[in-house]
């Protein structure tokens, strides 16, 4: 042929950078979102990735190992997607590592409870390749709303093996790798239903197939590329470099072909322009057709308890204040319980502390090694975990539950008509609430947006939402300083706080949205479709797990990571003088006058400078500063705290600048990092640094100079 | 739109207006999709 064969495994090792061996098997997981597809990818793999009920979970590769039957297989988790006419990258990215023949067997996983419209894909990779196994997942809920599906008869029609499971408790995962083996093995042979396409179309293809085969180097299927080159791009050239992965050889021949090809189309009225629907239409029609004879209902309206529920949840009066009323649920649940596990872990931690002192002393070690050691890092990693742990531990549970249930995509759904008007995307309501985990993490999932434009207003203003490392501090802060000072009630009160800093954050998000895209981001929001997944039952064990292990550990982890070697320096830093005064109060005092201006003062910005690597530390260094400069009370308690920062010069009008500041400043070391990464660009990176900066700043001088003005403090 | 499922002939519900405005969901094929109005005018439907 001429052409240079390209070697099995390499596309997958170089472009994707996955871990392949040659004895491997390369196995890819295809579905449309929020199928249940990444639940089936940790079952057979064993890997914790993380799910949940919302379409778009898998922004980027993930890939497993399993063996099965001694034989070894690497899993390939693609991209959710609708369709394979890579629209968007995602969808490309799919349609790319298929057709790259790379891939031994294709699983396509699909929702029982939605069979019509996922078909449509499994129709499309089966245009692609014949080695592929259809997953029927989610048989519970199915079989919950009274919905059966024949699979035996499905798997006759599709011409492929099919396999019903249930892989949240692990049901037919057995079955499924030995369907998987049985493809690979070449022990099943498939014989995948083709679809018609009307005598025009298919006479076009009979045309095409033959000569596509003396001129594309791969074992691509040759009805599929022909179709391509009727539907798309006409030369090859552009094909190739659509599709990456193989080539095909300018021919005279081709493009003979194609004229002729254009000719008989125009004969049974068809364009270049209305081919493209009429080939989905087809595709559509026939999964219908087949949904038809292997789908019976026993309920007509299957679907009635989710639409009951929608109509409260997302129901015009009552949709919002329920939304309020969770959140504020979720808070006060958070803070009532975290109160007295935060008092138990203080007073067991400083008893600690207590110990590691004595022990210093008895040693005779000296003095600055115990002030470095048990002082700095000892007493900052106490605070950390005594005042996060807690919170994380129920908030993240809480939290999931949520997203479990499928409640997350009905926020974007609720708010979606402000984000219009700030021109924004739809789905960056959900890219915030990933947010709320983690900042980095949030701006990550800004992958689903596929407008640059929109995903780069997603990424800049994802930081205004407070993450779990910033949780803490507004917890503490409102707990001891603005509703101790009113008495009775705190949690309750404590909660409404924190859900008015993420009410203000929402409408921060908006209204900088909305001037970025009126002025360095112009433009319109660009279409888009937000699927409202059924409601599922969530498993409360495997959230608890999840919850903990991945998210709660995961953040305490670097917290602690980063608190030890920041509680030292800030110790050195408290503790060092020079002259009269420590490196600490120096700064402080630099940046005293300013600090002042915003409601703050200068240790409060000297601790949201030195606590850039992560927000956690923010209150612990701040602590220690202020007991470094005199008092040396022992604080193993939110009163002692209140305490110290009320001789510290507080005010309420301190601590309601400190929370809208510590909502809106620079992101975290990570984030930016993170920031620089996704967009590839510093620019941007250093844009999201100044506008969030400037936000807190005026925001802060705003409230602080008003407040002054009209004599509150 | 075509990826929804929505061709020529698809029946569709309208079932719920976002309490925020203008977005509406729409059941179609067995599936939730939320539209903004702007995709959703270039639907041609006819009352069944």
């Amino acid at each position: 042929m001429g052409l240079k064969q390209v070697s099995a495994g390499r596309i997958a090792r170089e472009t994707y950078k996955i871990d392949l061996h040659d004895e491997d098997l390369m196995i890819a997981l295809a579905g449309n979102p929020n199928t249940g597809k990444s639940t089936v990818f940790n079952s057979l793999t064993g890997l914790k990735q993380h799910t949940g009920n919302w379409p778009g979970k898998t922004v980027t590769n993930a890939q497993g190992k399993y063996v099965h039957r001694d034989q070894r297989f690497v899993l390939i988790d693609l991209p959710g997607t609708y369709s394979l006419f890579a629209n968007s990258v995602d969808e490309e990215v799919a349609r790319d590592f298929i057709c790259s023949g790379e891939p031994r067997v294709t699983v396509v996983v699909t929702d029982a409870t939605c069979l019509e419209r996922n078909l449509n894909l499994v129709l499309q990779v089966m245009e692609i390749t014949d080695h592929v196994v259809l997953c029927v997942n989610l048989l519970d809920e199915a079989k919950r709303k009274k919905i059966q599906v024949d699979l035996p008869a499905l798997s006759k029609i599709l011409g492929i093996p099919v396999i019903g499971t249930n892989a949240r408790d692990g049901a037919g995962l057995e079955a499924l790798k030995d369907a998987v083996y049985q493809v690979a093995m070449g022990q099943i042979q498939t014989a995948p239903l083709r679809i018609r396409y009307g005598s025009a179309v298919e006479e076009c293809l009979n045309l095409l197939e033959p000569i596509v085969k003396g001129i594309v180097d791969k074992n691509v299927n040759r009805r599929w590329v022909a179709l391509r080159l009727l539907d798309g791009d006409r030369d090859a050239e552009a094909l190739f470099t659509q599709l990456p992965f193989f080539r095909i050889r300018e021919s005279k021949e081709l493009s003979d072909a194609l004229a002729l090809a254009d000719q008989m189309l125009l004969e049974g009225h068809l364009d270049r322009g209305s081919l493209r629907d009429h080939i989905v239409t087809c595709i559509v029609a026939q999964a219908e057709e087949i949904t038809q004879r292997v789908l019976r209902c026993e309920k007509q309206n299957y679907n009635d308890l989710d639409r009951r529920i929608d109509s409260v949840l997302t129901s015009r009066i009552w949709g919002i204040p329920v939304m309020m009323a969770l959140l504020g649920l979720v808070f006060w649940i958070t803070i009532k319980g975290a109160n007295y596990p935060s008092q138990i872990l203080g007073t067991g931690l400083f008893w600690g502390q207590e110990r590691l002192t004595q022990l210093f002393l008895s040693a005779g070690w000296p003095d600055w090694l115990h002030g470095l050691f048990v002082l700095g890092m000892y007493r900052t990693l106490a605070w950390v975990i005594s005042v996060m742990l807690p919170p994380m531990a129920i908030f993240f549970p809480l939290f999931t539950l949520l997203e479990d249930l499928g409640y997350l995509p009905r926020i974007a759904f609720n708010l979606d008509n402000y984000f219009k008007k700030a021109c924004a995307h739809g789905k960056q309501a959900l890219t915030m609430c990933l947010g709320f985990g983690c900042n980095a993490a949030g701006v990550i999932s800004c992958r689903i947006i596929d407008s640059p434009r929109e995903r780069l207003i997603s990424i800049i203003t994802n930081n205004y939402v407070p993450c779990n490392g910033r949780f803490p501090t507004l917890i503490a802060l409102a707990t001891v300083f603005i509703a101790g000072e009113l008495g009775s009630h705190q949690s309750v009160i404590a909660s409404l706080i924190i859900l008015a800093a993420i009410v203000t954050g929402v409408m921060i998000t908006l209204i900088v949205s909305k001037l970025l895209s009126k002025t360095i981001l112009k433009g319109i929001p660009s279409s888009f479709a937000l699927e409202l997944p059924p409601y599922r039952k969530p498993q409360i064990g495997r959230i608890i797990v999840r919850s903990l292990y991945d998210r709660t550990l995961f953040v305490l982890a670097r917290a602690i990571i980063v608190a030890a070697p920041a509680g030292m320096i800030t110790w050195a830093f408290a503790n060092i003088y020079i002259g009269d005064l420590s490196i600490l109060q120096y700064g402080a005092n630099l940046l005293g006058p300013f600090g002042r201006l915003l409601g703050l003062d200068g240790f409060i910005l000297m601790a949201f400078i030195l606590g850039f690597p992560a927000n956690e530390i923010v209150i612990p260094i701040l602590v220690m500063s202020y007991m470094s400069a005199g008092q040396m009370t022992e604080l193993d308690s939110l009163q002692a705290l209140r305490e110290l920062f009320l001789a510290n010069g507080w005010t309420w009008l301190t601590a309601v600048c400190t929370m809208l500041f510590c909502l809106n400043h620079y992101p975290c070391g990570t984030t930016l990092l993170t920031i620089k990464k996704e967009t590839q660009s510093i620019k941007w990176t250093l844009i999201t640094f100044a506008i969030t900066t400037a936000t807190g700043i005026i925001l802060c001088f705003v409230v602080a100079q008003s407040a002054r003005l009209l004599g509150l403090v | 739109m075509l990826d929804l499922g929505l061709i020529c002939g698809t029946r569709v519900e309208a079932l719920q207006k976002s309490p925020s405005g203008d977005t509406v969901a729409y059941e179609i094929r067995g599936a939730v999709i939320a539209l903004r109005s702007e995709e959703a005018s270039q639907i041609l439907v006819e009352l069944l």
